[in-house]
């Protein structure tokens, strides 16, 4: 079995600051994996250390089944980096900067030419290849910068906030990329603070906070960690027909109240018994209008573990 | 060390005033008189005035330069000023060099006989600064290994004060629950146990009426007995039920009660979840927790109000204790801190600490189903 990044027991310490507190983590080959917290919580730092920007205090790094040292370059071509300070020679053109960098990873020839038109479609700067970064909006050049770290097909991109300070066509650019290289099979480890890119992009989310994994899962797992129940207000139609003993006596349902047309209901997470809440209504002859659930989202996850916000 | 250096000063000094007795030559005497005192006072004034030892040592060096052009039996003096000069800056190359220049200076100004004598004399108190030099070096060195046994030591202390006060928390805990069980068994069992034989020797004293009349009494008697048994248990329960001590909630609200009482800092407690999931051990380190922070927004935070909220989760329990103060971005993690880390992590759970707006240390714990 292949497996894809193993990171156990990383650690940084800056004099008695701990920046990185112990993380450990794995990504399976072919998805995304969201590193979500706070500025300053050591994502950077992090991922500087597992790709060799920053030595690490401890720590152990595994990349497709091999030891990551500084010095194992076979394995460090299978991966590429967008750093969160933009890498652009502003004198070069587009497709130049793009250029240079596969030069570095060992492409030459026709295959550096096709891996470099390659690398500028899929960030969309196809048209404004030839055109210098210089001219670029934030936006093109945090596309430029990725199209760089891509040009030499790496299995693992590694994404450091590749989103900060950019309008939000761009953004979409951007994260419908990475979704294009997900389904091309690449694996992905991207840190973000916000909490909707991660929500959108990631198949897995670490939260990191002060250096320390506090909670990894899928976006239902972490919503799980907080919460047993969820709220569902379900609005009805013939309100007057509805025996809400009925509902009450379903398994699942802690608590079912009717205001007006409004059904307010909480529901077990585990057992989730809306459907038989449906089937109950529609046999009493109640016709449902709509049904709103209202998503806890990882902002809330966050709020819940730590008890303080992700963005002050 | 520096008495070292002044009493062979003053035996050189001796020495060479005797020879100038001896020869009877009284202009060098009067010089070596005045210039020995001169370096005395200059040694002194070297520890007197520790600000400007510098200008007195380089002084001292060049006034001695000077008389042994004049007077030739101060040269012998000048290793010894220079000796008080390396003190000051004790380097391996402030040793040789000093030496190297007062040696030549003594060469280029003594006779041919007198040469070889100065150097071995230069070259005597050289060792004998040399020696010095590396016993203050491994002093300083003791003296730092000696701070660092000292911190380990009171961290230690620390560290076994701590686990004394949980393992004694702990058999309390431990007692509390042992006593609350016995309270239930003697309720639930004992008591229905003495009801119903109460019950039955009831039943007797009818079936039995027309039996003996000292049957009646007997079963009167034991009537008694029971009912008296009967009557001791509720006592037994009414008192133990008072000494119920189990650590929980009301305790955390006590500490910080205690706590605004003390020191007219607003405290208030928010808690809401499933509490009986804390298991015993998760209190104890819960409470131990807010104790530190308490005790460190005491002494560091300068604040108004803090705010303690206890959650309980599907799966992890939360203790955020929030203080207004003034925060510490840069915090640097103290005794009490790393206490507060090692005990959560020893149970299992996580400290968080931020001290970006205000003060937040949050103890976060698993759940245990």
């Amino acid at each position: 079995m292949t497996t894809g990044l193993v990171v156990t027991g990383l650690t940084k310490k800056f004099g008695t600051q701990v920046a990185v507190d112990n993380v450990s983590f794995t990504v399976a080959p072919g998805t995304v994996l969201g590193l979500l917290g706070p500025n300053g919580a050591g994502k950077s730092t992090t991922i500087n250390m597992i790709t060799g920007l920053l030595n690490k205090t401890s720590g152990r790094v595994e990349l497709f089944g091999e030891n990551l040292t500084p010095t194992n370059t076979a394995i460090r071509r299978r991966f590429g980096v967008v750093p969160q300070e933009l890498a652009i020679f502003d004198d070069l053109s587009a497709a130049e900067n793009v250029r240079y960098f596969g030069g570095l990873y060992g492409l030459r020839g026709t295959a550096l030419k096709t891996a470099v038109t390659r690398a500028l479609a899929v960030v969309d700067l196809t048209d404004h290849a030839n055109q210098r970064p210089a001219t670029f909006s934030g936006g093109m050049q945090r596309r430029l910068n990725i199209a760089m770290a891509i040009v030499h097909q790496p299995d693992l991109l590694f994404m450091d906030e590749p989103t900060v300070g950019i309008d939000p066509q761009s953004r979409n650019y951007i994260l419908t990329a990475i979704e294009k290289m997900r389904a091309n099979g690449m694996t992905v480890v991207y840190t973000s603070h916000y909490m909707e890119e991660v929500e959108r992009l990631a198949d897995n989310i670490v939260i990191i906070d002060h250096g320390q994994v506090i909670a990894h899962g899928t976006e239902a797992e972490l919503v799980n960690l907080v919460t047993d129940a969820k709220q569902v207000t379900i609005v009805v139609n013939h309100a007057d027909q509805l025996e809400l003993a009925a509902i009450t006596a379903i398994a699942g349902v802690q608590q079912a109240t009717l205001h007006e047309q409004n059904l307010q209901l909480v529901l077990d997470v585990a057992s989730n018994p809306l459907n038989q809440v449906l089937m109950t209504l529609i046999d009493q002859g109640v016709a449902v209008d709509s049904i709103d659930q209202p998503k806890l989202d990882l902002e809330t996850v966050f709020l819940n573990l730590t008890g303080r916000n992700l963005r002050d | 060390m520096t008495v070292n250096r002044l009493i062979i000063s003053v035996a050189t000094l001796v020495a060479l005033i005797s020879i100038a007795i001896q020869q009877q030559a009284v202009r060098p005497l009067a010089w070596l008189l005045a210039s020995g005192l001169l370096f005395i006072s200059g040694q002194l004034g070297m520890l007197s005035w520790p600000r400007y030892h510098w200008w007195l040592g380089g002084g001292l060096l060049m006034i001695q330069i000077g008389l042994s052009v004049i007077n030739s039996l101060n040269w012998w003096l000048l290793p010894l000023a220079a000796w008080s000069l390396m003190t000051l800056a004790p380097s391996r190359w402030w040793l040789g060099g000093s030496f190297t220049v007062v040696t030549l200076l003594g060469v280029g100004g003594l006779s041919t006989p007198m040469r070889l004598w100065y150097v071995g004399w230069s070259l005597a108190v050289a060792a004998l600064a040399w020696n010095n030099y590396r016993q203050r070096q491994q002093r300083a060195k003791l003296l730092a290994q000696l701070d660092a046994l000292r911190v380990a030591k009171n961290h230690y202390t620390a560290l076994f004060q701590q686990g004394v006060v949980n393992a004694a928390a702990r058999e309390a805990q431990a007692t509390a629950t042992e006593r609350q069980r016995l309270v239930h068994e003697i309720h639930d069992e004992l008591g229905h146990q003495l009801t119903g034989s109460l019950m039955q020797l009831q039943a007797a004293k009818i079936s039995y009426r027309t039996d003996a009349q000292q049957g009646e009494q007997l079963l009167d008697q034991a009537t008694t007995v029971v009912r008296a048994g009967i009557e001791n248990i509720r006592q037994i329960l009414h008192t133990e039920q008072l000494a119920r001590e189990t650590v929980n909630v009301d305790q955390l609200q006590g500490t910080l009660q205690r706590f605004t009482d003390a020191y007219q800092i607003q405290t208030n407690l928010q808690y809401s979840g499933d509490l009986t999931a804390i298991a015993p051990a998760q209190w104890q380190v819960l409470a131990a927790n807010l104790q530190e922070i308490l005790t460190n927004t005491l002494k560091y935070a300068d604040a108004r109000t803090v705010t303690a909220t206890l959650r309980v989760y599907p799966q992890f329990i939360r203790l955020t204790v929030h203080n207004d103060g003034q925060g510490a971005p840069h915090y640097h993690p103290g005794l009490g801190l790393t206490g507060m880390v090692d005990r959560t992590a020893n149970i299992g759970g996580q400290v968080l600490v931020d001290g970006a707006s205000g003060f937040t240390v949050t103890t976060k714990l698993p759940r245990h189903t």
